[in-house]
């Protein structure tokens, strides 16, 4: 986890323990974090899927942050194929 | 020698290549004119694609190719390429490390970037050859050159028939459904767990997965699973049975498997023959793959234990050389073989201890690429300087650096350098704001700045806003240095609120959490209008110093001999005192603050007058001092070893270390002592 000016910069294979702190950690922070980017090294895999509902529930909380995999609805994983998010009527 | 050494050969060489090509790249753009380092490019890329046709890696073969012809253009005309190409050098570099990657690891798919990149460099052969852009140079048209579907935009799509078509001979499509309950977490699964389980039997080729919900309560609870369902398509060779055994702990309701349809056995074919091995073979070829430098690769572990056994030599050869009864052997061969032991454990340590020890030269090279990148994204015009590469340092500390360094650096363009040319040339400064990384050793301790010449930090500002945040006392003096420490507190500036250092401080915590791990610390300087400089201080090694033993007290202490300018006992009358309470010494044309380490470390005893004792002039980040003890007793290489958790934290004491007699001595730590 990076704060890089306005930035945030996580690594996407961050744990469940991880998230939980991500969590405590941007809710004092958010008024001025403006972009989420997700880091990954060459073999990176996400962990848990529970970072990406908190990312969901952050863009919900401040609509104007931009998080890339939100504004497209996809995002490459590389060995888990592309992750895509779809809507339900 | 075999096919698959050869190919592993040519691993590790394309990854010198690569890595020297981003190098060349940064430097070739520093001097565009300079045909030999284009050439020098050139030369890395053709050998690169020979050898990448020669096993197979058509991909990567193709996309050399084509860079190769770019790079050929300009080596052979006037033209010195624009900014706009060279960003495309290195957008190429990182185009052809990635598909080196997947090719090596059979992966059907080709980096997102591949076609744009390659799309780029043909418009600029296109363009230079003064040709109109055929029809075909459109990146679709790329999958029928290439004869690769990887172009289309299939997978993306939730289309089976696109994933059909993307099984590979003996392939089975599978549809995976997974709706987890809200307590999945709690039980200790995940959705990525089944994904990394799922790569044992095959290949997920996309997944769909359904917006989370409960988003609308104010308080998430990640501990609750809130996506709802996920659909997963999984190419696998593996039957359905084999399958669902992944989900054997789930409810049944939780998940859902489903062969689609087979795709028909393809007929064997000159391409296809060659992937066609044993599947031993197949193993190990993706084992290779670890190798990526000319150099033997050593587990970490097996160099720590290398380390310890040398420690615990060196504590043996030193109870030898202070043993009474050795010493009183009077015997010239004893004495000589003594003597010799000691000259050898010596080498052997100084051999094992360059074994972990490298220069800062490749760390300060990737971040030329770093400085790059962020003055493009602020669009500041940076040039970055470099003062010490050739410093060695512990690699331990090599891999805890280089994500601070990397923060500090895009802090300094981002924040510290003037916004725009027009406020540089009124400050009366170049165009181009100047980031300097340096490195050095002082007093036993490795030294990184990075120093920008920007506006500096605003002291006033900061100090009105930790006097609001509450940090600091109404009244209170800090120094300088406690003011700039100010804003590596945590989340103590933010960029809507003190706008000329706008950001500076944000995730700063981050960085002095991270060096101070390694038990290094940040200083920081600034002057305002002229810059400010972070400067990193790292111990030198964490394993043996050479030690300078001191009595105070009655006990024993050792001060790394690094941070020992000299030792002497002053004259009476160089002794000056302020106030009956601060004492300095004249040294020679230095007035030098005298410590008495009893007083710091809070041991009982006398105060002997300083003319009685002696002093040990020690540097630190703050200057020099001298530092009372009783006696110097000796030099020795120690070997250091941690306190435990108890005295982890003692202030003026960095660990301890087993002395020749079998005692335990403290090593003082100089940065805590004055």
């Amino acid at each position: 986890m990076y704060i890089d000016g306005d930035v945030l910069e996580l690594d996407i294979e961050m744990d469940l323990e991880e998230v939980k702190t991500l969590q405590l950690f941007i809710q004092d922070r958010l008024n001025y974090i403006e972009e989420i980017v997700l880091l990954r090294s060459r073999d990176g895999a996400p962990s848990t899927s529970a970072l990406f509902s908190l990312l969901f529930w952050i863009k919900r909380k401040k609509p104007s942050i931009k998080i890339d995999f939100i504004e497209s609805m996809n995002l490459n994983l590389e060995s888990y194929g592309m992750m895509n998010w779809i809507t339900h009527e | 020698m075999s096919r698959e050494k050869l190919r592993q050969i040519f691993i590790e060489e394309a990854n010198e290549i690569i890595e020297k090509m981003d190098v060349d790249i940064l430097n070739y753009e520093e001097s565009p004119s300079d045909k030999t380092l284009l050439n020098e490019i050139f030369r890395g890329v053709h050998t690169l694609k020979g050898s990448a046709n020669a096993f197979n890696f058509v991909r990567l073969g193709e996309f050399v190719h084509h860079f190769e012809d770019v790079l050929d253009f300009f080596r052979n005309s006037d033209s010195i390429p624009h900014g706009s190409d060279v960003d495309l050098f290195l957008e190429s570099v990182n185009v052809i490390k990635e598909t080196l990657y997947r090719e090596v690891e059979e992966s059907a798919e080709l980096p997102v970037e591949y076609a744009p990149c390659l799309a780029k460099i043909q418009h600029i052969l296109l363009h230079v050859n003064d040709l109109k852009a055929p029809e075909e140079n459109s990146t679709n048209d790329l999958a029928l050159e290439f004869g690769n579907d990887v172009f289309t935009q299939g997978t993306t799509l939730c289309n089976e028939e696109a994933f059909l078509s993307d099984l590979h001979e003996g392939e089975m499509l599978f549809k995976i459904v997974l709706k987890l309950d809200d307590d999945i977490y709690l039980r200790g699964f995940d959705h990525f767990l089944f994904f990394k389980n799922l790569l044992h039997l095959g290949r997920i080729l996309a997944s769909f997965w359904s917006v989370p919900e409960h988003l609308d309560e104010e308080t998430f609870d990640v501990e609750r699973n809130a996506i709802k369902e996920v659909t997963l398509y999984l190419a696998s060779s593996k039957d359905e049975q084999s399958i669902a055994d992944i989900f054997a702990f789930l409810e049944e309701e939780e998940f859902f498997v489903e062969a689609i349809k087979a795709k028909p056995i393809l007929e064997q074919s000159a391409v296809s023959e060659s992937k066609v091995v044993p599947s031993e073979e197949k193993e190990e070829t993706k084992k290779s793959n670890i190798v990526s430098k000319n150099f033997l690769k050593i587990d970490a572990l097996k160099l720590d234990e290398l380390f310890d056994s040398i420690g615990e030599l060196v504590i043996a050869q030193n109870y030898l050389g202070e043993n009474t009864k050795i010493k009183a052997i009077a015997d010239a061969e004893v004495t000589k073989t003594i003597e010799n032991l000691s000259k050898i454990t010596r080498l052997i340590q100084n051999r094992v201890m360059s074994l972990r020890m490298i220069p800062i030269r490749d760390t300060f090279d990737k971040m030329k690429r770093v400085v790059r990148d962020s003055s493009k994204k602020v669009n500041k015009p940076i040039h970055l300087m470099l003062e010490g590469e050739e410093t060695e340092i512990d690699k331990t500390m090599v891999e805890a650096l280089s994500d601070p360094l990397v923060h500090i650096i895009r802090n300094a363009i981002d924040h510290g350098i003037e916004s725009s040319m027009e406020e540089r040339i009124q400050a009366g400064k170049s165009e181009e704001g100047i980031v300097t990384l340096r490195a050095y050793h002082r007093g036993g301790n490795i030294i990184i700045e990075v120093k920008d010449d920007g506006r500096g930090i605003n002291k006033a500002k900061v100090y009105q806003k930790a006097l609001e945040k509450g940090i600091v006392e109404k009244d209170e003096v800090l120094s300088d240095a406690e003011i700039y420490g100010l804003i590596m507190q945590p989340g103590f500036s933010t960029a809507d609120v003190i706008s000329d250092i706008s950001g500076r401080g944000v995730g700063l915590d981050v960085v002095k959490t991270a060096i101070e791990a390694v038990r290094g610390k940040v200083d920081i300087s600034s002057e305002e209008g002229k810059g400010t400089t972070f400067s990193i201080v790292l111990p030198l090694t964490l394993a043996i110093i050479d030690g300078m033993i001191v009595r105070s007290n009655e006990k024993i202490f050792i001060i790394p001999t690094l941070c020992i300018t000299e030792s002497f006992r002053p004259q009476e009358e160089n002794v000056h005192s302020a106030r009956g309470k601060e004492e300095f010494v004249q040294l020679r044309s230095e007035l030098l603050p005298i410590v008495r380490l009893n007083r710091v470390l809070e041991l009982d005893g006398d105060t002997p007058n300083p003319w009685e004792s002696t002093l040990v002039c020690i540097e630190n980040v703050r200057g020099k001092f001298a530092l009372l003890v009783d006696e110097l007793v000796g030099r020795q290489q120690v070997v250091i070893k941690t306190l435990g958790g108890f005295l982890a934290k003692t202030e003026g004491v960095s660990g301890g270390a087993v002395m020749g007699n079998g005692e335990i001595a403290l090593i003082l730590n100089v940065e805590e002592l004055y």
